[in-house]
């Protein structure tokens, strides 16, 4: 009753059933990785989904980055502005914090991003 | 008796025999607008095993014309023709009797293939043609993987008893009739 | 027909079928090149579509470079053409200068006349004296003696104060310090679309810490921008820009210290000496960087009150601007284009102009 044609049709239809599940239900936008530069280069490569604190050694110190519940700030930098830490909790992909006395830059990554940059 | 000067439309037994798989398919149609749907736009689209088993046993011609008579028709009866649901439903049938064209011509595939394929199709016109022209929300794409998933499952419920019924079909006609054209049984 | 007829075609088919979805999930594959190129003190982004990696490393070795000469040359805390001019006019000598910085110092007049003032990029002395000039060095602790302030605010170095004749340059207010700012770097993107167009790159988007300008579209849809929330996290609201246009937005929060319990921030207004009060940022679209550059930082001068007229000055018809209450003032044409992301969406007041 079931040939091979059957077969295939089904199987494929599971394919797209699947597909638009991970296609449409992932959260919008936000991010899966947190790519971490210095200097222009990337350096480390987090998946948001595991906690954990991470030491970057920049030009003038080094920079304390945080990876908790799927989001990333920086915790602790050096630089007169503390620009990179005012900008906070980052989960969109695409969102930056930059630290740019200390030549780092935080940025969250992922399959689906909303934006393809960020106006600050 | 033909009057002369008059001509007269001359009903084939095929004409018939779509008529009377129409009218099937139509009553099953509207007695399903009558039954509780537990998501809109979700329904078990049981019209849909006449037109595969129409499709098995008369060909995509047949099936074709009794997937879209049923819609147009029964929007008719119901009261929704050129409403939106009717629109809704156009696409819907257009593209599963196209889905059934294609199918039709891939080997290997019975009522099963047939009526995922057109189940499938079925719903995803419907979803575009809402998107489009009613709520172009992006909220709503949301909902496409739950429609899809249901339409997989009905279609998969209605390929099985398509299938069923066929079978018992053919078993009757070649009884009946042994040069009966073979049912699209799948080849092995 | 003829069983093998019917299996060879049929075989034909899906495989036809195998092949069109391979085809489709291969073409979702966007040929975006991304770089970031460490310049003017700061990060530009630069996200080419349509481009090869080759062509990409091209376009960003050209654009360093140009950028880097710009930044020289346009930065009056370098030792290039601008510093030059600075210490010619403190000295009250006249100095030649390039088209490039000609054409620079002429629209900062256009901009200053057009602003009334709000825009002044010859106030280089009180910069200074606030010392808010550089990312990368202290902050200021506290502001400076009332009496410093005064003192530069009254010396009133004004863009008209410049003469310009033929490309001879000369300040009759010796108090006049040129500091162009972010008006550089909004310059600077201008001349990089130009660079980006010559080497046949027609779909770009250029980020410069945080301000946007765009040429063309991502494949078969525009490019699009986030604009992040200037108090708070996340973002604010999302943009489309269409093929040609820039969104800019000034605020309080870039650079900023807090001296007994007030915050000053890096934009001064040329009237008072002070850092300018009552909004928090103003965000402007229009296609020409300069302009959207010029109208933030002086529709945040003007404040709450009065930046329509400004905007209506420069010609700028798209405008948001938030004040301290978080309130958001729109014009009708900018309420169009953003859709806000925040939850609970702000409060917003439309402003016809």
């Amino acid at each position: 009753m079931i040939g091979r044609g059957d077969c295939v049709i089904v199987l494929c239809a599971l394919a797209l059933v699947a597909g638009l599940y991970l296609g449409l239900w992932t959260p919008a936008g936000h991010g899966t990785e947190v790519s971490i530069w210095v200097a222009g280069e990337e350096r480390h490569r987090l998946p948001l989904n595991e906690d954990r604190l991470l030491d970057v050694t920049g030009a003038i110190g080094i920079s304390t980055v945080e990876v908790r519940d799927g989001r990333v700030r920086v915790l602790k930098s050096p630089g007169p502005y503390q620009v990179c830490m005012r900008a906070g909790w980052l989960r969109d992909s695409g969102e930056s914090a930059v630290c740019l006395p200390n030549q780092v830059v935080v940025q969250v990554t992922g399959p689906n991003p909303r934006f393809d940059s960020i106006n600050f | 008796m033909r009057e002369p000067g008059h001509t007269v439309v001359q009903s084939t037994r095929e004409d018939v025999r779509i008529a009377y798989l129409a009218a099937l398919a139509i009553v099953i149609h509207i007695a399903e607008t009558a039954l509780p749907s537990p998501l809109p736009g979700i329904k078990p689209g049981l019209a849909n095993i006449v037109t595969v088993v129409v499709l098995c046993r008369f060909g995509w011609r047949a099936a074709a014309w009794v997937g879209l008579l049923r819609v147009l028709v029964g929007s008719l009866l119901v009261g929704t023709f050129l409403s939106p649901t009717f629109f809704l439903s156009a696409a819907g049938a257009l593209a599963a009797v196209l889905a059934l064209g294609l199918s039709d011509r891939l080997p290997g595939v019975g009522p099963i293939g047939h009526s995922v394929l057109a189940s499938l199709a079925h719903m995803a016109a419907q979803f575009a043609v809402a998107y489009q022209l009613f709520v172009p929300h992006p909220a709503m794409l949301r909902l496409l993987p739950v429609l899809m998933s249901a339409a997989l499952a009905f279609g998969l419920v209605n390929g099985l008893i398509a299938a069923r019924m066929s079978a018992v079909a053919h078993a009757r006609s070649t009884a009946a009739d042994p040069d009966e054209l073979p049912t699209c049984a799948p080849q092995r | 027909m003829p069983e093998a007829l019917r299996d060879s075609r049929s075989r034909r088919l899906w495989t036809a079928l195998l092949l069109a979805l391979l085809l489709g999930a291969c073409a979702r594959e966007q040929p975006v090149y991304q770089n970031r190129l460490l310049v003017f003190g700061s990060f530009v982004d630069l996200t080419l579509y349509g481009v090869t990696e080759a062509e990409g490393a091209q376009a960003s070795r050209l654009l360093l470079q140009q950028m880097s000469r710009q930044q020289r040359d346009w930065s009056p805390r370098e030792d290039g053409e601008l510093a030059r001019l600075n210490a010619a006019l403190a000295a009250g000598e006249t100095m030649e200068v390039s088209a490039e910085m000609l054409e620079l110092l002429s629209r900062g007049q256009r901009f200053f006349a057009a602003t009334d003032g709000l825009l002044n990029p010859a106030i280089g002395r009180l910069i200074d004296l606030w010392g808010f000039g550089r990312s990368d060095q202290e902050p200021p602790r506290r502001p400076p003696e009332p009496a410093a302030i005064r003192q530069v605010v009254e010396a009133a170095p004004r863009m008209t104060d410049l003469r310009l004749e033929g490309r001879s340059v000369r300040s009759v207010n010796p108090a006049v310090k040129l500091d162009f700012g972010a008006l550089a770097e909004a310059v600077a993107a201008e001349s990089a679309v130009a660079t980006l167009r010559s080497l046949g790159i027609e779909n770009a988007i250029i980020n410069m810490s945080g301000d946007i300008k765009v040429i063309g579209r991502r494949g078969d849809r525009n490019w699009r921008v986030g604009i992040r929330n200037p108090r708070g996290e996340g973002i604010l609201a999302a943009v489309e820009l269409a093929d040609g246009e820039s969104v800019f937005t000034s605020g309080d929060y870039e650079r900023f210290f807090e001296y007994e319990g007030r915050r000053y921030h890096h934009i001064l207004d040329p009237r008072t000496g002070y850092p300018s009060e009552g909004l928090v940022s103003v965000t402007v679209i229009h296609d020409d960087p300069a302009v959207a550059n010029a109208g933030t930082t002086a529709m945040l001068v003007a404040g709450p009150e009065r930046w329509p007229e400004t905007a209506r000055a420069l010609g700028i018809d798209q405008v948001m601007a938030i004040d301290r209450d978080g309130l958001v003032h729109l014009t009708p044409a900018m309420a169009r284009r953003l859709t806000f992301l925040a939850e609970p969406p702000p409060p917003t007041r439309i402003h016809t102009p």
